[in-house]
């Protein structure tokens, strides 16, 4: 399904004196990952460790230095319009909607512009909107939702054009404890296991990637350093720890 | 086909409902219409009843001159700066990477952009001509009405071809548009907004006839004020539709190689 083979992507970041040239820093350093139909992975690592750059990989915002990207049997440098038409992207950024438009009316904006079909559009708003529990807000401004409320509008918008794959950036950043659990429960029970969608979440919470239920990839300087099914966050944690002992701050970690 | 009509639909659609929900917005652009309109009609009854050799050629009233100059600058703004301003506003809102995300090509989305500043920016100008005509009795007698859509749709073109040229730069250096700023200052300085173009010296004239708004201003002059044929307007039409040649597939390719830029940068959302 997802197929990622050896991809490099340095930046280079031009620093604050304009005198001083730019920085490079190597986001993903010959990193390869697959992710098997229907299944969940959850991609964790420390703040730019290089978890968003590969999901913009895989969704074709950024092209890679070198390697192989082929999702869904689609190289996705040549053939980027056809894996966007498989894959739904969340970037956790509760800002990209058009607030001044309905809940409905970004959905109906986003799904056409995703190729949804017209005559499915409506009906395809109404279950997304009755699952993830929108109610009647569905037609009130995105400006005067909540926090959690657009990350459940911005799952709703990943799914509008019943994509394949599904790639979340922190799907459940800023909500508060009761809502961060109904979101990860949302993507593990209905999405995964009920809509059989092959999901790949990146997260810097290890408790978060452990309770979502599926395989965790470890990533650390843009490299894979662990993959399988840990039981306790810890373990994780032990392994960063040794893999970059120079990096003593720990704090890119929620326990909690 | 339907699709991209109906895509087209639903990105106007959005433009329009966003447009409307900032009412203020609006009603302070109508009252700068009528600000504006007026700051030149006290000025023209400066030179009221003086023989002006240069306006000859437009009947010789300075506010029927200027008044298609300042709406039509005011077009030209729209064209120009919206792409730049709504791919800024794309980035800073998160919802550009959602959009390039999506099998749509953006050009179909700058296409609806296009659209929607021409019924935007077509509103300004009505509104322009309705203040000047009705409430400052602005003159035109003889107006050849079939060459006005013509000239509407090829500065269309241009204006927007250098739209998104800006929107490119945008793109690539975020903010600092040097485009929008230096065809700004040439088109009200060197364009004949203000003044005829033949007050000027001869070099200046001879960059003035690069730049697009130049031809719109002046074809719409003769065709409103002159009521000139198309025989007469030909000339200008022929080098007007040139200039748009070079320009809209100009603009296309610069944007296409600033999207892919910021793909290959890892760029898009930063802002």
């Amino acid at each position: 399904m997802i197929d990622a083979e050896n991809i490099t992507k340095l930046f280079r970041v031009p620093g604050l004196n304009p005198f001083a040239g730019s920085v490079e820093t190597t986001a993903l350093d010959g990193f390869s990952f697959n992710a098997e139909q229907g299944g969940l992975t959850a991609l964790v690592g420390r703040n730019g460790a290089g978890k968003s750059t590969l999901l913009r990989i895989l969704s074709t915002l950024i092209v890679p230095d070198s390697g192989k990207v082929n999702v869904c049997g689609f190289d996705a440098m040549r053939k980027p319009v056809e894996v966007r038409r498989r894959t739904g992207l969340v970037t956790g950024d509760e800002r990209s909607f058009y607030w001044r438009l309905s809940g409905r009316d970004n959905l109906v904006l986003f799904g056409t512009l995703y190729d949804t079909p017209r005559s499915k559009l409506n009906k395809r708003i109404d279950r997304l909107t009755e699952l993830f529990g929108l109610g009647e807000s569905i037609n009130m401004p995105v400006r005067t939702y909540s926090s959690g409320m657009k990350q459940r509008l911005s799952l709703a918008r990943c799914l509008i054009h019943d994509p394949e794959i599904l790639l979340l950036d922190e799907p459940a950043r800023g909500l508060d404890p009761i809502l961060h659990i109904k979101q990860l429960q949302l993507i593990r029970d209905i999405i995964v296991k009920e809509f059989k969608r092959t999901v790949v979440v990146a997260t810097h919470n290890l408790d978060d990637a452990i309770s979502l239920g599926g395989n965790v990839v470890l990533i650390d300087s843009g490299r894979q350093i662990y993959s399988g099914k840990p039981e306790r966050a810890e373990e994780l944690l032990a392994i960063l720890k040794n893999t970059s002992p120079e990096k003593e701050d720990i704090s890119g970690f929620n326990l909690l | 086909m339907k699709t991209i009509l109906w895509k087209i639909y639903v990105l106007i659609r959005r433009d329009f409902i966003e447009e409307l929900s900032y009412r203020m917005k609006f009603l302070i652009e109508i009252v700068t219409v009528i600000v504006y309109s007026s700051i030149f009609y006290f000025i023209a009854k400066v030179f009221a009843g003086q023989q002006v050799p240069y306006l000859e050629r437009y009947g010789g009233d300075y506010f029927s001159f200027v008044l298609i100059g300042i709406a039509f600058s005011g077009f030209l703004n729209v064209g120009m700066s919206t792409f730049a301003n709504t791919i800024r506003n794309e980035q800073v809102t998160g919802t550009l990477e959602i959009l390039l995300s999506s099998p749509t090509s953006i050009h179909l989305v700058m296409t609806a952009r296009m659209i929607w500043n021409f019924i935007y920016g077509g509103l300004h100008l009505i509104m322009y001509f309705v203040v000047g005509v009705f409430l400052l009795s602005a003159n035109y007698p003889a107006v050849n009405w079939a060459a006005i859509p013509l000239i509407l749709i090829l500065s269309l073109a241009a204006f927007n071809g250098i739209g998104m040229i800006s929107a490119g730069f945008i793109m690539i250096f975020k903010r600092g548009d040097p485009i929008n700023v230096f065809i700004s200052f040439a088109s009200a300085f060197l364009g004949g907004v203000f003044f005829p173009v033949e007050v000027m010296p001869a070099l200046l004239q001879k960059i003035a006839a690069f730049i697009p708004i130049t031809y719109t201003l002046r074809l719409m002059r003769d065709a409103c004020i002159s009521g000139a044929s198309f025989a007469e307007l030909s000339h200008d039409f022929i080098f007007f539709a040139i200039l748009c040649v070079f320009i809209v597939p100009a603009g296309i390719l610069f944007f296409s190689y600033a999207v892919n830029r910021a793909r290959r940068d890892g760029t898009i959302t930063h802002y």
